[in-house]
């Protein structure tokens, strides 16, 4: 029993002894794979001390070549360079401060308020106000344009006029609303509703005009200004020479050329059909010529009308005489053929009136003369001869004439006062006397365009 | 009938446009430069030598912010490769009208060929209330850059920049020329600031207020317009008042303009004992002032004369 006690015992004991000398050997490997990694370690970051020693030394060499060659900079150097630094950022500093700012994105406005006092001595059948003694507020507009991309530009003028049928209350209607390019070389397309740029004065709104009242022969022929609904190329010819060619097509041309009413078909031959051609002659610096021919075209053979323009304006503008004294002529001449339906009464109220087709041709123009003295004073005369070509207008002289005088005087480019008198004397051969006394002003955003030349 | 001729008649221009347009781009002209006033025509002659024809719109007798519309100018713009102005709003009045009718795409507000020739300048007399009750201002300072005597590198410059940039084939020749232009400037510069030393403190009035640059140069001091306020007429109350002012603060000069009126120029010299000296704005004022440096050159003796009594 003892002896197999004994023999376990050592048994145990070399089984133990046995693992011992294992864990040893394990832990030396281990030990030994520790050391070879320190080594690898260390070895790597001699060699990275070494690198590092190497690029330390030759930056050394760049160095101290760098000094022994190169100039030191010099203070005045130093003074150079800030200064160089300081000009370009203040130049920087002013080209932004001179930038657009972020509210020039919104649309340019402007305002025109155009007032008069009239005293006339005729009958009212003659007018479209009353006799005798009369203020108006002529128009009150709204302007507003802007650029609308790369491509276009648009501009939409809004004008309250009183009408006198409704106790001269005065509603805002859309006068012109224009959408136009300005990317297209040599020629600008327009279209919306705008002045077409017939004859001279036509297309110009009432308070740009050199005188207070439209001339009547325009009046007449076209109704107030150009105003039509439609497309119009304009181009300058690109040569040497100024000539520029418009053509346009509209619903209409002002208020003479009625629109097609509500209900009726409009075809193309209904439409009004636009062409001018307008050049200009410069003789030195002082004198300048511009010479134009429009057209108005209705093809409709019910209701065809012709109505022919030409206009001749000299300026005479003196260089270094004394500021802004100058002088224009304006001449347009028309020729208007016209064909619609004439009421004939019967003379007795129980049978109605007939209707017949008639052809008229008439022929009217003006001519004015302003002279402007200096910035303030301008003065000038204009004479108005036309031919009434109303179908219901039956008279033994159908001629038309009036013969102005007016005065003018800014105070400024924005405000202008301006006398004017006329003196009529119509087809029926009544005569009247008619003055104004016109008060004008403009505030806000302004443009100087080429038609106001 | 008459329809297909409108319409054939519309498609004939259009064709004419494009066939002379192309034409013109492709016959490998001069550059052709219109300036906004002639010191910018002489200083693109200067730099752009033989390489450019140059044209001014406006003559130097001329108000330069009313000059006449002439259509004419409209068809030299068409035909413009380049043009230069001042800005700072010194041709709004006239010139936008005339650069959209042409409608030459080179030279449209911010396409290549057009330069300002002012870029980079300090203005002078920026208004800090802007609006109309101030008169015709200028909100972003006062343009009459082309007065100042130290003004003519910086315009230079910037129309050599805008040349090279057109007509890049030329660029050496351009900068050659600058390099020139500006050596003659610098020494005339000299000359100028020594004959400033006189004019130091010298109290002026001028018409209209375009003298800032060169006043700021010189050293003068400016004690009013003739002009109540910038574009508005003289009236007889300011005038009586800037008479008062004048005897009050001793000004010496009246710089009369070549486009305004001698009468009251001469007037208010009799009355304050100052002594009227007629000024060039823009070359060609003067007859002596051919050349941008003939203007400064004339300008210059002209005040000088002018303080002598």
């Amino acid at each position: 029993m003892f002896g197999r006690t004994v023999a376990l015992c050592l048994w145990l004991a070399a089984m133990q002894l046995a693992a011992a000398e294992d864990d040893v050997e394990t832990r030396l490997r281990a030990m030994q794979a520790q050391m070879e990694k320190l080594s690898q370690k260390v070895e790597a970051q001699q060699q990275t001390i070494d690198e590092q020693r190497r690029k330390m030394l030759e930056q050394q060499n760049v160095l101290t070549s760098l000094t022994t060659k190169a100039p030191i900079v010099s203070a005045s150097d130093q003074v150079m360079q800030r200064l160089e630094l300081a000009e370009k950022q203040s130049g920087e500093a002013i080209r932004i401060a001179s930038r657009k700012k972020p509210n020039d994105l919104n649309m340019a406005i402007g305002a025109a308020i155009d007032t008069s006092f009239r005293a006339y001595d005729g009958s009212s059948s003659h007018t479209d106000r009353p006799a005798g003694s009369d203020f108006t507020v002529r128009g009150a507009e709204l302007v507003c344009y802007a650029d609308v991309d790369p491509y276009f530009k648009t501009y939409m003028v809004l004008n309250a006029t009183p009408d006198l049928t409704n106790n001269d209350e005065a509603a805002p209607s859309l006068e012109e609303a224009a959408i136009y390019t300005t990317s297209l070389s040599y020629a600008t397309i327009k279209g919306g509703r705008f002045f077409m740029p017939f004859g001279r004065l036509d297309m110009i709104h009432d308070h740009d005009l050199p005188f207070t009242t439209r001339p009547p022969s325009l009046d007449h022929y076209i109704g107030g200004e150009s105003q039509g609904d439609g497309v119009q190329v304009a181009a300058l010819i690109p040569i040497d020479h100024f000539l520029q060619i418009t053509g346009g097509v509209f619903n209409k041309a002002g208020a003479s050329f009625p629109i097609q009413p509500l209900g009726t078909r409009r075809d193309a031959e209904d439409l009004t059909y636009f062409t001018k051609a307008l050049t200009s002659f410069d003789y030195g610096q002082d004198h300048t010529f511009e010479w134009g021919a429009s057209s108005l075209q209705v093809p409709d053979p019910n209701t065809r009308r012709d109505l022919l323009n030409m206009e001749i304006t000299y300026k005479w503008h003196p260089q270094g005489i004394g500021l802004r004294e100058r002088l224009v002529w304006g001449t347009e001449l028309m020729r208007n053929n016209l064909r619609s339906t004439m009421t004939i009464p019967s003379g007795d109220p129980s049978t109605p009136s007939t209707y017949t087709q008639v052809s008229k041709l008439g022929h009217g123009g003006y001519s004015y003369l302003e002279y402007f003295i200096d910035r303030n004073w301008s003065v000038g005369p204009r004479a108005d001869l036309f031919e009434n070509v109303d179908p219901n207008v039956l008279t033994h002289r159908n001629l038309e004439q009036t013969y102005t005088a007016f005065v003018s005087y800014k105070f400024s480019e924005f405000s202008r006062l301006r006398l004017e008198y006329d003196r009529h004397e119509y087809p029926d051969g009544k005569k009247a006397n008619e003055a104004y006394l016109q008060w004008t002003v403009f505030w806000g955003a302004h443009t100087h365009n080429f038609d106001l030349r | 009938m008459k329809r297909t001729t409108f319409l054939l008649a519309l498609v004939s221009v259009f064709a004419g446009l494009h066939a002379a347009a192309g034409a013109s781009e492709q016959s490998g002209r001069k550059l052709k430069v219109i300036a906004s006033i002639p010191d910018f025509a002489d200083m693109a002659r200067e730099i752009g030598g033989a390489h450019v024809e140059v044209e001014s719109m406006a003559n130097g007798t001329e108000d330069v912010h009313a000059v006449a519309v002439r259509p004419s100018l409209a068809a030299k713009l068409a035909r413009a490769d380049v043009l230069i102005e001042m800005g700072l709003e010194n041709e709004h009045a006239w010139l936008p009208a005339l650069v959209e009718v042409c409608s030459n795409q080179k030279i449209q507000p911010r396409h290549q060929g057009d330069i300002i020739a002012s870029e980079g300048v300090v203005p002078k007399d920026v208004p800090v209330n802007v609006g109309r009750k101030e008169g015709e201002q200028h909100p972003a300072g006062n343009p009459h850059v082309n007065t100042g005597p130290d003004m003519g590198p910086l315009m230079a410059q910037n129309i050599a920049k805008g040349l090279i940039a057109n007509a890049p084939e030329y660029k050496a020749d351009f900068e050659a020329n600058l390099a020139k232009y500006l050596e003659k400037i610098q020494a005339k510069e000299k000359e100028w600031k020594a004959a400033a030393a006189a004019l130091k403190g010298v109290k002026f009035v001028s018409h209209h207020p375009d003298m800032a640059y060169l006043a700021d140069f010189l050293g003068l001091e400016e004690v009013g317009t003739v002009e109540p306020k910038a574009g508005i007429p003289p009236s007889s109350s300011h005038t009586a008042a800037l008479i008062e002012e004048m005897k009050t603060k001793g000004a010496k000069i009246i710089i009369r303009e070549p486009q305004y009126s001698a009468n009251l120029a001469n007037e208010i010299a009799a009355k304050t004992g100052a002594k009227v000296a007629k000024l060039a704005v823009m070359v060609g004022g003067v007859p002596e002032a051919k050349t941008w440096i003939e203007m400064i050159d004339y300008n210059i003796k002209a005040l000088l004369e002018a303080i002598k009594g």
